[in-house]
């Protein structure tokens, strides 16, 4: 099952096989591995370096919680961007009206981008927001976590001829807010485009 | 729906999707041209989805916050969090019959939420209470344009919790076990009721909900509270918080304990059906039928 000593660095199963055996250090292995993809999973889907934070704890909390009972009938990865997309939504519905777009352009994270390249990337984050989040966070995991369609329709439980329409549904919304029109989604949208709170 | 002609247009969504990003086998690259030359709006969105590949590509990847540099002892810190918080941002009523872990679920979530409580800055506090305190009249003012859509008739207020809103219609269960095509088959069913405008006129609201003409035994109105269900339809399908579903369900999909929940949607200028399949323990989606109407 593990890895032997000297050998290529450790599947997810076999830590996430080390842990239910006992090893809490294979968790931070784990944990080190995706932080990076689930933060910015995150922070895509909720615009806010505060809620991405917030929401990569609870999704990590949620897999550390849960992880010994985890079967493994679903590849590790899998599992955990099932338990952060649901920690996404949730904190999507908790945040405050108030952290609108506005602070999310002034809350945009250093990259270490020229201030240009930091603009272009606040805007299309922006934009990103107005496009619902069930298509946002296809177009999230396929166009900048690329996965594929398929590993999408295990990981969100969602048939692949949904996924390939979320994303193309997405898309053109995401195109439409970039250009400032209004969204009108006249085939698929079945929420406005806004976060789903009060 | 090309042109403004008489007939309506499928559009093949799904086959622009690979289009688009050149996934598209040759054969479907062939049905999507041929569709192409005769459809300006996918010509159109064809255009916005490029644009917005090229916007994405752009975006950088941004560094981790370092959650794991303080290793498992940080987590454990955050699970203890005492318990206690601004209020409750509402009660949560576990669904009947959502099986041994739905509580557990719920408590955790509400633990996770608590615990972000205090780890807000002191100056936020008050406009989350603020919001918390919003939050918790949602179930309490929720009305869609007058409400013209719901069907909460009697069932609803002899049969469901005292906290279900007036204009839900009543949770209804006929001891399901749904796939994609039972669910498909519901959502063609609903959407012939729809057309009849059944979710539309007050006499039909006050006589008996839709009934799916499916195997299965006859609907029964359930004492599970209808503002839980559509609480877990948003948090599971990205739903506005405001939605009035015109039908809900509790049943199994796939043997998974599941929330059945229909929306009569109007988009452009066609409206829609759909119906949305979200776990019961987790409010986890599960699949969506769609039926244009």
């Amino acid at each position: 099952m593990s890895a032997g000593p000297g050998a290529a660095a450790p599947s997810d199963g076999d830590l996430v096989a080390r842990f239910q055996a006992g090893d809490e250090h294979a968790f931070v292995m784990l944990m080190q591995r995706h932080e990076r993809r689930v933060y910015n999973l995150a922070y895509r889907m909720l615009g806010a370096p505060e809620d991405a934070r917030d929401a990569t704890q609870d999704a990590f909390l949620s897999c550390f919680r849960h992880l010994p009972s985890f079967r493994g009938d679903a590849a590790f990865s899998t599992w955990l961007h099932r338990i952060a997309v649901n920690a996404c939504y949730d904190m999507a519905r908790r945040r405050k009206p108030a952290a609108s777009l506005e602070d999310n352009l002034v809350q945009a994270p250093a990259t270490g981008d020229h201030a240009d390249q930091a603009a272009a990337s606040a805007d299309v984050q922006r934009a990103l927001l107005e496009v619902p989040p069930e298509f946002r966070m296809v177009l999230i995991l396929h166009e900048l976590q690329d996965w594929s369609v398929d590993d999408i329709s295990r990981a969100l439980d969602v048939p692949v001829g949904t996924v390939k329409s979320r994303l193309h549904r997405g898309r053109v919304a995401l195109g439409r807010a970039l250009l400032g029109e209004e969204s009108r989604e006249p085939r698929a949208v079945p929420a406005p485009s806004k976060p789903p709170n009060p | 729906m090309t042109g403004h002609n008489d007939a309506p247009m499928d559009h093949p969504d799904e086959l622009l999707a690979g289009y688009a990003d050149g996934s598209a086998s040759p054969e479907e690259r062939r049905a999507v041209e041929t569709h192409l030359a005769e459809c300006s709006q996918c010509r159109d969105e064809l255009d916005l989805a490029k644009t917005a590949r090229a916007a994405l590509m752009s975006l950088p990847e941004l560094e981790a916050p370092g959650l794991a540099a303080q290793g498992i002892e940080a987590l454990r810190r955050a699970e203890v969090q005492p318990a206690a918080g601004p209020a409750e941002q509402q009660p949560e009523h576990v669904p009947v019959g959502a099986g041994v872990g739905a509580g557990d679920e719920l408590a955790d979530r509400r633990e996770a939420r608590q615990r972000r409580q205090w780890q807000v800055s002191w100056a936020a506090l008050a406009g989350v209470a603020a919001v918390l305190a919003a939050l918790a009249i949602v179930p309490l003012v929720l009305n869609r344009g007058g409400g013209s859509k719901t069907a909460g008739g009697p069932a609803a207020g002899s049969a469901a919790s005292p906290t279900v809103a007036t204009n839900y219609p009543p949770v209804f269960d006929r001891s399901s076990d749904y796939d994609q095509a039972s669910i498909q088959a519901l959502a063609r069913q609903l959407g012939q009721d729809a057309r009849r405008g059944a979710f539309e006129r007050s006499e039909t609201l006050a006589g008996p909900p839709p009934t799916p003409s499916l195997e299965g035994s006859a609907p029964k109105a359930v004492a599970i509270s209808a503002s839980d269900v559509v609480r877990c339809a948003v948090r599971g399908t990205g739903l506005a918080a405001d939605t009035v579903p015109v039908y809900l369900e509790t049943a199994t999909y796939q043997g998974t304990p599941a929330y059945v929940v229909a929306v009569q949607t109007e988009g452009g200028n066609r409206s829609h059906l759909r119906v949305y399949v979200v776990g019961r323990q987790d409010c986890n989606f599960l699949y969506e039928a769609d039926q244009p109407l």
